[in-house]
């Protein structure tokens, strides 16, 4: 293999590494604002936390029972 | 009488003098204070830490290197268990994965950034790395818990979470950092090497592969370092995805735990002053010496400069 043929190889996978870099960020942003945004009204932002029996049940069974404190049980 | 004046005023401070001196005084006065808080911190942690093996008499290397961790329970020997051996592998396998898996794809984007696409390369990658940093570290717990944990579940079976996860989630955390000192690395590389390089005939690979990147190999290792510093004290990303289970992972895909994540999940659990209490204070202490250690490395190679 030429040092040409090598050079061209190189290039190509170091734009790979690049694309796959951007498509990384590109999917951790499209996947928090095509799973968030639907749920940010005006009522979510502004109205006091309510909790459901079962929530609070889970928020203090999980691995950090001092959570339970932020939670109005 | 005259004399006397002019004497007075020569040997008066000029204004310039004192507020000079008062900068020093305030200057050295943050410097103790930041010293001074390091000491505290270090003493507090030291103290604490140290009292598993004094005061509730354990032994140093049973602690290192013992596999079962239930502080709260008495053992078969009549003694509680603390071995923080799965908790110290779980650290050094997540972290020394995760830079593995960071360092090409970091010497990559630098290279594009630097050699191949150095006019636009640097304008598209340059801001997806500093959103990469900016995005909070609950955030890619989330996702890892959500995304990542689901899909290796679906490929390797098991549940998903353990070390494969923690790795993939660290993998994102610290690339911006390596990526970025591998930058600064490569730029800091004098541009005739490179003129020389293709004087000689070499293609941009060859430059690259031969002079560039064995040039830039100090400050791309202390990168990677710096990274894998990181990626040891990151706590609430890597307790989200891998499983807090405080055995000795058999797979990378078996639940595992780590240093840190025991320590956020414990400490509120604890009594201060109790062995619980102080044998979490002895993990403090493993990671505060880890991140020291990590330090002098970074120092050592930094004091070794570049090619000679």
């Amino acid at each position: 293999m030429n040092a040409k043929r090598v050079d061209k190889i190189a290039t190509v996978v170091i734009d790979i590494i690049a694309g796959i870099i951007v498509l990384i960020l590109a999917s951790l942003l499209g996947y928090i604002l095509v799973r968030g945004l639907p749920h940010v009204s005006w009522h979510f932002l502004t109205s006091p936390a309510k909790a459901s029996r079962r929530v609070v049940a889970l928020a203090c069974s999980s691995s950090t029972p001092f959570t339970c404190c932020y939670w109005r049980c | 009488m005259q004399e006397d004046q002019i004497r007075a005023a020569m040997l008066r401070k000029s204004r310039a003098a004192k507020i000079e001196q008062r900068g020093r005084a305030i200057s050295f006065a943050c410097i103790a204070l930041i010293v001074l808080v390091v000491i505290a911190i270090f003493y507090f942690v030291a103290s604490k830490g140290l009292a598993t093996f004094y005061h509730n008499g354990v032994n140093v290397w049973e602690f290192l290197s013992k596999k079962s961790w239930s502080p709260s329970t008495i053992g078969p020997h009549g003694k509680p268990e603390v071995g923080a051996l799965p908790m110290i592998v779980g650290s050094f396998s997540v972290t020394f994965l995760a830079a593995v898996v960071a360092t090409p794809f970091a010497i990559g984007a630098a290279l594009f950034m630097t050699e191949i696409a150095s006019n636009w390369g640097a304008k598209i990658l340059q801001p997806v790395i500093d959103l990469l940093v900016g995005i909070p570290s609950v955030v890619y717990g989330f996702i890892g818990l959500s995304v990542v944990v689901p899909a290796i579940r679906n490929v390797f079976g098991g549940t998903g979470f353990g070390i494969l996860a923690g790795t993939f989630v660290l993998f994102v955390m610290i690339l911006p950092t390596v990526t970025s000192m591998t930058v600064d690395a490569i730029h800091a590389v004098p541009s005739y090497y490179r003129s020389a390089s293709a004087a000689l005939g070499a293609t941009r690979w060859q430059t690259t592969s031969r002079v560039v990147l064995r040039a830039a190999v100090p400050g791309i290792l202390t990168g990677i370092v710096f990274g894998m510093a990181r990626a040891f004290g990151e706590a609430l990303a890597v307790q989200m995805v891998i499983g807090n289970a405080a055995m000795l992972p058999k797979n990378l895909i078996s639940p595992a735990s780590t240093l840190t994540s025991v320590l956020t999940s414990g400490i509120g659990n604890t009594v201060m002053g109790s062995l619980e209490n102080n044998a979490l204070w002895s993990l403090a202490l493993v990671l505060l010496l880890m991140s020291l250690v990590f330090n002098l490395v970074i120092r050592w190679i930094g004091g070794r400069g570049a090619l000679k």
